[in-house]
């Protein structure tokens, strides 16, 4: 294996625009400072070790201008508060918000409206040098909102860098309901990174549903950093649909006391695609529960990586940690690395974790044959049926079936590949 | 209805059938006996089309169509139905759905409508009520947590909702306590038609007590070495498999 130079992230970045978002300046001087002695993470840093990024520093990306697509048909579910992001434009916003929402896009967003936040990797460094457009979503204390709030982001174009920053903040006792879609078109060597800030208040509710259905042609880097006040409940679904390189680096900071945090995944890969999901729920006050749920199914030459740590700090009493991961493999050339971790320091915690690989039931798939049913229709059944825990974290209906239509298109897809 | 001609399979190179010849007629049923290892389940799975068997010879006429040119899916489109000896556990899939799933797919291929719900919902409580079977188990996952006698009437509940041609009864009494038994081939008796048949494969005569065949086959080695009337399955009940096997020339 080649050895990634120092040099090689200073050459990949050469093409990409500074930030044109108004973050404080402080911070991206210190950010810029820190980056310029970094590079990209070979195998010998433990939480790249499973996920080569030798193809993606050789990536030269370069924007260009592309012409504005028709959003519709990417559209995931139709009630809801909608913005739709193509590259670094913000190309549809919601005509009219509610009292006690506001989302702020692009050259809207002021300095100050920035909340501090970590930035330790180069994804994340990265995403804070170049990042072109994204919104700050504030909830105010008490609103529930009566619709989900939906944001697309369509990357567009060959070798087309995409950096997309959002923050998100649920006032006291708020409660809302967002999914985020991510997307692809004509990509060749494209490249998203997109960096979410999200706090909650004390007593505020959220769900969050990340649908990853990148494409096959699209290196996809996500990164949560979210951090839970007294009395909240937050929920991440993360699920892959598709997509050719997807990361995920999740971390939670239950900061405050009496929290629950649910973090559920689903990946569906195939080819020679590659998934990994990093979670990191970091307890620092007592009284709290965390449960994570993640499955994957992987067909073909397709690789998963799974890294979940938790941690339970010293003064971080009664926490209940459950953490599981199973997978099931469609071929014997995909493989999963499944790695959880607990690091518990306080005395009175239960924690739990567990991590399963195997293989679809053939007898199943045959017995649902002999009924009548296509083999394509027979496997997305069976596989549906594998996830349906994961699917059914989903809040909303209408996403809900937007994903079951998603698999079925995936598995009919598959299935004429196949034959 | 079937004609199977001088049919030989194997499984990883070992031949289990070896010439085996039968023909059924519309309204007909015909019960296949026959010693452990003689063949029987091989049958069922050749039929159904379970990929691991090889086909080395002879040829299957169903209705005028080659079965063997057949996959899994498209035979049970063409009215043939397996009630399998050991009904899997399939758990996350509902059995409603997966029937209007598997009830829509046969229809299409037939070139008719898809079932609408309401229509669906009556035809499951028609269907349910001649197993006996309970209708809340009709809409849990399929077989899961089911008891063996259960598994065995969701079978037969699903021969009765999706009305095949050629049902083949594979072991269907194995497992089953008298009762059980009783309610199986009552909805068996009562799907009966001069347009449909069946072949039920089984060891023992007892639940030919209940459904009356027309013709008793006896299969031993891999084919099919005596054929008889009702007569045959009591005779074999007392004097055992031993009697065709040495009387049978290897």
């Amino acid at each position: 294996m080649e050895p990634v130079t120092k040099a090689t992230l200073q050459v990949f970045r050469k093409k990409l625009s500074p930030t044109k978002l108004l973050l404080p300046s402080s911070f991206i001087d210190a950010n810029e400072k820190a980056l310029v002695e970094m590079d990209f993470p070979n195998s010998r840093h433990e939480a790249w070790k499973y996920t080569r990024l030798n193809r993606v520093a050789k990536i030269n990306l370069e924007s260009t201008p592309t012409s504005l697509i028709d959003w519709s048909s990417y559209i995931m579910v139709k009630d809801a508060y909608t913005f739709v992001f193509q590259n670094a434009g913000c190309i549809y916003s919601s005509p009219a918000l509610p009292k006690g929402l506001s989302i702020k896009i692009g050259d809207e967003i002021e300095a100050i409206d920035w909340l501090s936040s970590i930035n330790e990797g180069h994804v994340a460094k990265l995403n804070v040098a170049h990042a072109q457009n994204g919104c700050v979503i504030n909830i105010s204390d008490g609103v529930q909102l009566d619709k989900p709030i939906q944001l697309l982001f369509i990357s567009d174009g060959p070798k087309q860098p995409n950096f997309w920053r959002n923050q998100l903040q649920i006032g006291l006792g708020a409660k809302a309901d967002i999914h985020v879609g991510y997307f692809s078109k004509d990509a060749i060597d494209s490249y998203s990174n997109v960096h979410w800030s999200v706090f909650l208040k004390e007593n505020s509710h959220l769900i969050m549903t990340k649908i990853q259905n990148d494409g096959d042609a699209n290196y996809h880097f996500s990164t949560e950093n979210i951090s839970q006040l007294k009395d909240s409940n937050f929920t991440l679904n993360t699920l892959t649909l598709d997509g050719a390189f997807v990361r995920n680096d999740v971390l939670v900071n239950v900061e405050g006391e009496n929290c629950e945090t649910h973090l559920n995944g689903a990946y569906i890969m195939k080819d020679s695609q590659h998934i990994d999901n990093h979670t990191t729920i970091d307890h620092i006050s007592p009284n709290c529960n965390s449960y994570e749920l993640y499955k994957g199914v992987m067909d073909d030459k397709s690789t998963a990586v799974f890294n979940g740590k938790v941690f339970v700090r010293p003064n971080a009493q009664k926490i209940n940690a459950f953490q599981s991961n199973a997978n099931v493999l469609l071929s014997n050339d995909a493989a999963v690395n499944s790695k959880p971790e607990l690091e518990i320091y306080a005395d009175d915690v239960k924690c739990s974790h567990g991590s399963t690989t195997g293989q679809l039931d053939e007898e199943a798939i045959f017995y649902l044959r002999s009924r009548g049913i296509s083999e394509a229709a027979a496997r997305q059944l069976v596989v549906a049926a594998f996830m349906q825990d994961v699917f059914l974290k989903v809040a909303s209906n209408e996403l809900k079936s937007y994903i079951y239509q998603q698999l079925a298109l995936r598995f009919n897809l598959y299935s004429q590949e196949k034959d | 209805m079937i004609t199977i001609k001088d049919l030989h399979a194997s499984i990883e190179g070992k031949p289990i059938l070896k010439g085996l010849n039968l023909t059924v007629k519309a309204g007909e049923v015909h019960a296949i006996m026959g010693p452990n290892g003689a063949g029987k389940s091989t049958l069922a799975s050749v039929l159904a089309g379970r990929e691991e068997y090889e086909i080395t010879q002879g040829d299957i006429n169903f209705n005028g169509v080659d079965l063997l040119s057949l996959s899994v899916e498209e035979r049970a489109r063409e009215g043939l139905f397996l009630a399998f000896q050991y009904p899997v556990e399939i758990p996350g899939v509902s059995n409603i759905n997966f029937l209007r799933t598997a009830l829509n797919e046969i229809r299409e291929h037939k070139g008719e409508k898809g079932i609408s719900a309401k229509d669906f919902m009556s035809l499951v409580r028609e269907k349910s009520a001649l197993v006996e079977l309970d209708s809340k188990l009709s809409s849990r996952s399929v077989n899961e947590g089911f008891s063996g006698g259960e598994k065995k009437r969701n079978e037969i509940f699903q021969m009765a909702m999706l009305n095949p041609k050629l049902s083949i009864l594979d072991e269907t009494d194995s497992g089953l306590d008298i009762d059980a038994l009783r309610i199986v081939a009552n909805g068996v008796n009562q799907l009966k038609t001069d347009q449909n048949a069946t072949i039920i494969i089984t060891h023992y005569q007892r639940l030919l007590d209940y459904i009356i065949p027309d013709f008793v086959h006896v299969l031993y080695d891999g084919k099919i070495v005596k054929s008889g009337g009702k007569e045959l399955a009591l005779e074999l009940e007392e004097k055992g498999y031993d009697w065709i096997k040495n009387n049978t020339p290897n």
